[in-house]
């Protein structure tokens, strides 16, 4: 008699392919394909090569200057005639904080330090007395208060949009040419956006697409003009009008994919309608496979409704297949066969899901009556003449009990045989 | 004598390993001279291989080719195109560097160039067993995958394991390995094949709903008689 079972697999049961004949014969060829790109210079050629590319940077930034006097009056009129934000003293020197190759720690002013990754650069564009204001051009910073006093503030602008963290925070910000990520992973943040503000708590992650796309971040800095033109003066309302958007995932959804179900339960319950009110109000499938999740341990019967939802609201989604299998298997386990016979129906009417050949075969397992067993049995012969479950359907027709599987129509009335199927 | 309940079909591979380090295999005629590079992180690498040092992306490639082969290989459970699956992976990494978002994160930035080869490379199977080109339900290549010294019924389950696989689509397939065989989380899986966590989620589930249903543990009854 064979039984599924567990499957006791490692990774040391798996072949290592990785051999060093292998590992260099590839190479050869990725070395074969790769472009014609020079090595690392020696040390007198990259001083000729760096001088070369001084002059030229000069000439080209000389260019660069004239022709933006040329394209933009406003900006030599604000050059030779500088508004009053740009004639005030500054409250700190304006300064660049960057890491080339190597990651860079920098100890801010106040407190904190500022971890850099490789490529990241960061403006501290202003100190204040209490905290300090930053912003990230570039790469990834995290900004590291442990042990600065509560009081004191980091305010980093990424894109346009304003984090803030207190002392003894730790948050990572990220931004490339498509959007702006962070992460908590001590004390809390505050994310500003046109959308609102965010509080973030500690292990956290937010990743958001620009709405706009980003000023380019190599003419932002290598323009020559950028500290002469424009005193980085960045205030809410400048934020108001560009700020890119967040993502708007509700606290339960957020504790939830951080694996904190028991809080994004209790988030779930205290959501206006409960937790059916966030199954009627989802959306879309995805957010309704969310709340099965979060609710399948200790609220089972809410993860049911969810996935009833996903069948019913969402026939079209990919998934809602899935959701009527899932749900075939719980009623059947609950010894609830008619319920178990109509989603097992539903989940067989999908040809084109890899579990309609499996559903059809538990419909006439769990068939309330026998003249229902005998026709999905015959339906499924038609279907899969070559089916897994081919001998039992062919038995059932021939009036024989199936005893090999230990499932068979007859077990529609015994609610106290072990389920077969995995705790889902 | 055990209750069937307690053999019920949750297919889960044990918890992953970690992968060798590639320290023991960078210790060779070969990498010798690339001695100076051996302190240098992968952020590091990248910046230099991103300036045309080839040294440095070399190095990358020895530091990552045997998770690159492993993934391949696992995805898709033949070594017949590996080297090839693992050269263009390589190859259009190296020609994307300047597109790296985290040069720290170069081995699932990586991953991701992997699956989506892989990917290709099944589908554009698939599609040929479709028009007749290659001959459909190719046996599956044991031994590409089982250690020889697998025992002959872990062996035998590794070969019903991929058969079942087989017959998955590719995207279920895709994320279902990298969950159970490879070892990643959530999160790393939804970088590698670009897709939302939800998807994701749904797609290992669907997997594994299809895999519970159809493996069959002859071990396991084996036991039980």
């Amino acid at each position: 008699m064979k039984q599924r079972g567990p499957c006791p697999i490692s990774r040391c049961d798996l072949r290592d392919h990785a051999t060093q004949e292998r590992i260099d014969r590839i190479w050869e060829r990725i070395e074969a394909d790769l472009p014609m790109v020079e090595s690392a210079a020696p040390a007198p050629s990259r001083w000729i090569i760096g001088g070369i590319a001084a002059v030229a940077a000069s000439l080209t930034a000389g260019l660069l200057l004239g022709k933006l006097i040329w394209d933009q009056p406003a900006a030599a009129i604000e050059m030779l005639d500088p508004p009053a934000v740009a004639s005030t003293p500054r409250e700190s020197s304006y300064e660049v904080l960057a890491a080339a190759t190597r990651g860079q720690t920098y100890a801010l002013p106040g407190g904190g330090q500022a971890v850099l990754s490789p490529g990241s650069i960061l403006e501290l564009l202003r100190q204040r007395s209490d905290g300090v204001e930053l912003r990230l051009v570039q790469g990834d910073v995290t900004i590291d208060a442990a042990g600065v006093p509560p009081e004191r503030t980091f305010a980093v602008f990424a894109g346009e949009s304003l984090l803030s963290t207190q002392g003894g925070g730790r948050v990572l910000v990220r931004r490339d040419d498509h959007g702006f990520e962070v992460q908590v992973s001590q004390g809390d943040a505050r994310l500003q956006s046109p959308q609102g503000e965010r509080k973030l708590v500690q292990g956290e992650q937010v990743r958001t697409a620009w709405m706009h796309t980003p000023r380019p971040v190599a003419r932002h800095l290598s323009s020559p003009l950028h500290s002469a033109r424009v005193m980085p003066t960045p205030t809410p309302v400048a934020l108001q009008e560009s700020a890119p958007p967040v993502s708007n995932v509700p606290d339960w959804l957020s504790r939830g994919r951080a694996g904190d179900s028991e809080e994004a339960l209790r988030l779930l319950r205290a959501q206006p309608g409960g937790i059916d009110g966030a199954i009627m109000a989802a959306s879309d499938a995805d957010s309704l496979w969310e709340i099965h999740d979060i609710a399948i341990r200790q609220d089972p019967a809410a993860a049911c409704r969810a996935l009833i939802r996903v069948a019913e609201a969402f026939p079209g989604d990919a998934s809602a297949q899935l959701a009527a299998f899932k749900l075939g298997n719980y009623y059947r386990r609950a010894g609830q066969h008619e319920l178990a016979s109509k989603w097992f129906a539903l989940a067989a009417q999908s040809p084109e899901g890899v579990l309609a050949e499996d559903a059809l075969c538990k419909q006439f397992r769990t068939a309330p009556n026998e003249t229902q067993a005998l026709r999905f049995a015959q339906e499924y012969l038609v279907k899969y003449p070559d089916g897994r479950c081919k001998e039992e359907a062919e038995r059932l027709i021939a009036g024989e009990a199936s005893d090999d599987t230990g499932e068979s129509s007859t077990e529609a009335t015994d609610n106290t045989k072990p389920a077969q199927e995995p705790s889902d | 004598m055990a209750s069937p309940a307690q053999h019920r079909p949750h297919l889960r591979l044990l918890p992953a390993e970690p992968e060798e380090s590639p320290r023991s295999r960078e210790q060779t005629p070969v990498s010798r001279s690339l001695r100076s590079y051996a302190d240098l992180q992968d952020a590091e690498l990248v910046a230099l291989g991103i300036q045309g040092n080839r040294q440095a992306l070399e190095w990358l490639y020895r530091r990552h080719a045997a998770f690159a082969i492993h993934l391949a290989i696992r995805i898709e459970g033949s070594a017949r195109e590996a080297d090839d699956i693992v050269h263009d992976s390589f190859v259009r990494a190296f020609e994307r560097l300047r597109e790296i978002r985290d040069p720290g994160a170069f081995r699932s930035w990586l991953g991701s160039i992997v699956v989506r080869e892989v990917r290709t490379h099944m589908r554009r199977a698939r599609l040929m067993r479709a028009i007749g080109l290659i001959r459909a339900g190719d046996p599956i290549d044991l031994d590409a995958i089982a250690s020889p010294d697998a025992s002959p019924s872990t062996r035998a389950q590794i070969a019903q394991l991929y058969a079942l696989l087989q017959t998955l689509p590719v995207d279920d397939r895709i994320a279902w390995i990298l969950r159970s065989v490879e070892g990643h989380d959530h999160d790393t899986i939804v970088r590698m094949t670009s897709c939302s966590l939800a998807t994701v989620k749904r797609r290992i589930d669907r997997a594994q709903s299809y895999l519970d249903e159809h493996f069959v543990d002859s071990q396991a009854s084996e036991n039980l008689e």
